[in-house]
């Protein structure tokens, strides 16, 4: 009876991610005009960020030991995790902002649904990462010249697995950055701080051991893009970045249940 | 006037109802700006001599204190004027006796409140570190003020009339801010551009938001010729709030309201 529960509840969230993600879909498919002017903006981000390395570089041969195409490959992993935090994360932690300071959370509640789950995969834009993260990701690509980067198949499969470790504990860090709307009754300028480090285009050898540390613990905004890279590029130990993206993501996942917890306590419902 | 020194104030009473939110609003500009100067110290270590690290710095903080001030950092007010268009609420604005870009720009205006004394801050802080060369370049940098301000006013309201075509705008504002963000100065003094690039730049009007005032308020190795950019950013001040208006008033006239 309980393996046909759970397979009960993983069918129930498998339809949930589904209308979601189809729903997201309509909605981004609604203004054709402003879609162009998306992949046009991208596009756009993409060549001015080109042209960024290009005069770094032509002040400079290296960056805190990165070459041009190692910078650049830095380059190309933030984009991928903007575009996968933005399709999977970070819009739903404003949409629960929203609601919350709305009054229209009690409606989620209402339903018999998991929340926190439901709350977390809202608006899954697979649109806008697809239409966007593709040329984007492109144009990087086409400007890495791949042979100049030293790399192992285990060192890119390590730094792989420490891209989706750091997207869960970055998830957590817009999560802790969006809750304290249950408290405050607002927290969307707060999130906006978050949003800062979405593209922090540091390499992880050139910041401070303490900053370093900050910003892979903390502010995870170095985990995901930073390290992966040094793990990728064999800078970093594989076994050593892989074990501590683990740690960090751990700790973060079950922070945020904690704390999902203490904040469904001190909710206060606008309709009662 | 009072009228909209009003609406700024209502505005800014509003936001500061969560004092939270108030605290992060100004937390926000020092997160963005602290990540960009340990970038460029990776820079300056990495490229020693090439650059002054302490020009950089005042660079920096004069650039975007203007650049926010002016409303050119994300086009605050080009957002609204599109999110006014998108939801309708525009309509109770039009059934006023008032102009509605004004009336828009100083709810923007009372919403960045708390934005614009950091800013304002960080352009005093800038001048202290790294002070403009004498007097003249003072009062010429406070006219390039003046003109980052119209500039930015032409596109801000350009960005909103799109939402008058297109409902939703936000993928056009981006595209302005990308380019902006790297054409302005805001990322990369023009100064470090390569000859080619730094020379068509610095006749864009993105030059006139940052790079021009940032670069004479503060005397350093980005320098740049005061009475060009001056020159520049007059035209460019004219060109873009003349074509802007123009173009306003003639989308409104098309413009078919529901519930009016």
């Amino acid at each position: 009876m309980k393996r046909w529960g759970s397979e009960m509840e993983i069918g129930l969230r498998g339809r949930l991610l589904w209308i979601n993600v189809v729903n997201t879909w309509q909605q981004e498919t609604a203004y054709f005009g402003n879609s162009w002017g998306n992949l046009a903006s991208t596009i756009m981000y993409t060549l001015t960020y080109l042209v960024f390395i290009h005069v770094i570089f032509a002040n400079t041969r290296t960056l805190a030991g990165y070459s041009k195409d190692e910078m650049l490959l830095l380059l190309f992993v933030i984009q991928v995790n903007f575009y996968l935090i933005q399709m999977w994360s970070y819009n739903n932690v404003i949409r629960m902002v929203d609601d919350v300071n709305m009054g229209s959370f009690d409606m989620l509640l209402t339903k018999p649904l998991p929340a926190l789950y439901y709350s977390s995969i809202r608006s899954v834009n697979v649109l806008t990462t697809l239409r966007d993260g593709i040329p984007s990701l492109t144009l990087f690509a086409l400007a890495i010249t791949w042979s100049n980067l030293h790399t192992s198949f285990v060192g890119v499969l390590a730094g792989a697995v420490i891209v989706l470790l750091g997207q869960l504990a970055m998830n957590v860090f817009f999560f802790l950055l969006g809750v304290p709307v249950f408290w405050f009754g607002q927290s969307a300028d707060l999130l906006g701080i978050g949003y800062s480090f979405m593209s922090v285009n540091l390499p992880y050898e050139g910041v401070g051991r303490g900053l370093r540390l900050a910003l892979t613990s903390f502010v995870p905004c170095l985990l995901a893009s930073g390290l992966a890279v040094s793990v990728m590029i064999g800078k970093s130990d594989a076994i050593n970045g892989l074990a501590y993206a683990a740690l960090i993501a751990g700790c973060a996942l079950l922070v945020k249940i904690g704390v999902w917890k203490m904040a469904l306590r001190s909710y206060t419902s606008a309709s009662s | 006037m009072q009228l909209y020194a009003r609406v700024a104030w209502f505005s800014f009473s509003s936001f500061i109802t969560y004092p939270f939110e108030l605290l992060a609003s100004l937390l926000k500009p020092f997160v963005g700006l602290g990540l960009q100067l340990v970038f460029w110290a990776i820079v300056v270590a990495s490229a020693p001599g090439t650059i002054s690290y302490r020009s950089l710095v005042a660079y920096f903080l004069i650039g975007t204190g203007i650049t926010t001030l002016v409303l050119a950092n994300d086009f605050k007010f080009g957002s609204f004027l599109a999110r006014a268009i998108k939801f309708g609420t525009i309509n109770s604005k039009l059934i006023k006796p008032v102009s509605v870009p004004q009336y828009v720009l100083a709810e923007c205006l009372g919403q960045m409140g708390v934005r614009w004394l950091v800013a304002a801050g960080f352009v005093i802080s800038g001048m202290l570190i790294q002070p403009p060369r004498d007097v003249v370049s003072l009062g010429i940098g406070l006219l390039l003020l003046v003109e980052a301000a119209c500039v930015s006013y032409g596109l801000n309201l350009a960005i909103g009339t799109v939402a008058f075509y297109t409902t939703e705008a936000s993928g056009i504002k981006n595209v302005v801010t990308h380019i902006s963000g790297v054409f302005s100065g805001l990322i990369v003094p023009l100064a470090l551009f390569p000859p080619l690039l730094r020379g068509i730049a610095l006749w864009l009007p993105f030059a006139a938001l940052t790079y021009a005032p940032a670069s004479v308020l503060s005397h350093s190795s980005f320098a740049t010729d005061p009475l060009m950019s001056l020159l520049r950013g007059g035209l460019w001040s004219v060109v873009l709030v003349v074509g802007a208006r123009w173009w306003w008033q003639r989308s409104l006239r098309n413009y078919e309201a529901v519930g009016l």
